[in-house]
């Protein structure tokens, strides 16, 4: 699988794949319901894919790593075991409204970015 | 913390994968290394039996890219606890002095952890105790060596439920995942590994010893609330009834105990004691938490 190019150095991957990953396990999971990590990275890869991003932003260990912080957090629930006792997550009523405010952010970041690095015509004196 | 200065060779098998892993995560909280391979495990062996036709050092290359390298692995679960403890510190900062225990939300979860710790405490006692006796006795039957293996299952389990109960109430960070185990083949060497594992063991000492713990800590928080709680509540309590409801056993000190400056000092005391409890309940969980560590975590 190819690999999304490195974040240089003077940014925080770290956080922006942790928070990639996060928003896109919650939205997942409220768009498709319950999964396991294994189905969740499964359904998010192919997802990507038909958006025609068939790169995550993300390596697959972030996404593991983060649903611990998740369910931690409440975002996230056990709501069963799974296929060979792996945890099935369910979305929690913090989780969609960790997301929503999240969407939002990153929507917004998104129109801002695309917009500021696009040539505008300066105004005339 | 033992910092890795140079990545180790491309792992050619999962056992590889995960004792390079293991290497990368020296020096973290043994719960996180537990969590952390528990996920590389079940990562990698799905992998592995959903390709079983190649070979799996290829598919290790593999996984190596879409997962991450053992040491890349390791940071990610590094970085991700780092900020999760940086975020509980700011949540439950710390607050000096004396009262400032009644703000922290630790102090009340220590205390709903004394007082569930007893009939916790005595299912745990109860299950180990019945459960080795029961596999002794059969050992010697066909169902003996099924009805082991079920209860070091069950033991495992449990240990699991625990480190959710401490993890949630005491704030000690526990195992989130069952611990991953080594692929032993055949059935007697994996019995013989499950029996001499020291987790096994450790795990049935922390289910027996939560019994006298606690009566302990189950002691502490009723006898100190009931106390505090029945200083403060008496002289309420003797004024609407008429009644002496508070003797210490002696005439003098029971005389002044109804005059308004007993009163007044007999509600401070009670007052202060009910903070002390919290203090006393929050460093006995908190050591308690520690202890659960060192003995349910498989590192």
């Amino acid at each position: 699988m190819p690999r999304f190019p490195e974040t240089p150095a003077l940014l925080d991957a770290a956080t922006f794949e942790a928070e990639a990953a996060a928003f896109a396990a919650l939205g997942n999971l409220k768009a498709e319901g319950p999964a396991t990590a294994r189905d969740l990275l499964r359904r998010i890869e192919r997802a990507a894919t038909i958006a025609g991003e068939p790169v995550l932003p993300f390596k697959h260990a972030t996404l593991y790593a983060v649903l611990h912080e998740l369910e931690f957090d409440g975002a996230v629930a056990i709501a069963e075991s799974g296929p060979g006792r792996r945890p099935c997550y369910v979305l929690a009523t913090r989780g969609r409204a960790v997301l929503s405010v999240g969407q939002e952010r990153w929507r917004s970041a998104h129109l801002v970015i695309r917009a500021a690095a696009a040539p505008t015509e300066s105004p005339r004196p | 913390m033992k910092a890795k200065t140079q990545p180790d060779a491309l792992p050619r098998t999962v056992d590889d994968y995960l004792r390079q892993l293991r290497a990368a995560l020296n020096g973290a909280p043994p719960a996180l290394i537990q969590d952390a391979l528990a996920d590389a495990e079940d990562y990698l062996r799905e992998e592995v039996a959903l390709e079983s036709y190649k070979p799996e050092s290829e598919i290790i290359a593999r996984v190596a890219r879409s997962f991450g390298r053992p040491d890349e692995v390791a940071a990610e679960y590094r970085a991700v606890e780092a900020r999760f403890d940086r975020r509980i510190r700011l949540r439950e900062r710390p607050r000096s002095g004396f009262f400032s225990i009644a703000l922290d939300p630790r102090a009340y979860g220590g205390l709903l952890y004394a007082l569930t710790a007893l009939p916790i405490g005595i299912f745990y006692f109860v299950w180990v105790v019945t459960g080795l006796s029961l596999s002794a006795g059969l050992a010697i039957l066909v169902i003996g060596v099924p009805f082991t293996l079920l209860f070091i299952a069950s033991v495992r389990l449990f240990a699991l439920l625990e480190g959710r109960i401490v993890e949630l109430l005491l704030g000690q960070r526990m195992p989130r995942r069952l611990p991953s185990e080594e692929r032993i083949k055949g059935l007697w060497p994996r019995i013989g590994a499950m029996l001499s594992g020291r987790r096994t063991w450790s795990t049935m000492f922390y289910m027996v010893l939560q019994l006298p713990l606690g009566i302990a800590y189950f002691t502490i928080a009723v006898a100190g609330l009931a106390l505090s709680l029945a200083l403060i509540v008496a002289p309420f309590a003797e004024m609407i009834t008429g009644r002496d409801h508070v003797r210490f056993g002696d005439a003098g000190l029971d005389a002044f105990s109804q005059t308004p400056l007993g009163i007044v000092l007999m509600m401070l005391a009670g007052f202060l004691l009910f903070f002390v409890v919290l203090h006393v309940l929050r460093l006995l969980t908190k050591l308690h938490g520690h202890y659960a560590e060192a003995t349910l975590v498989k590192v």
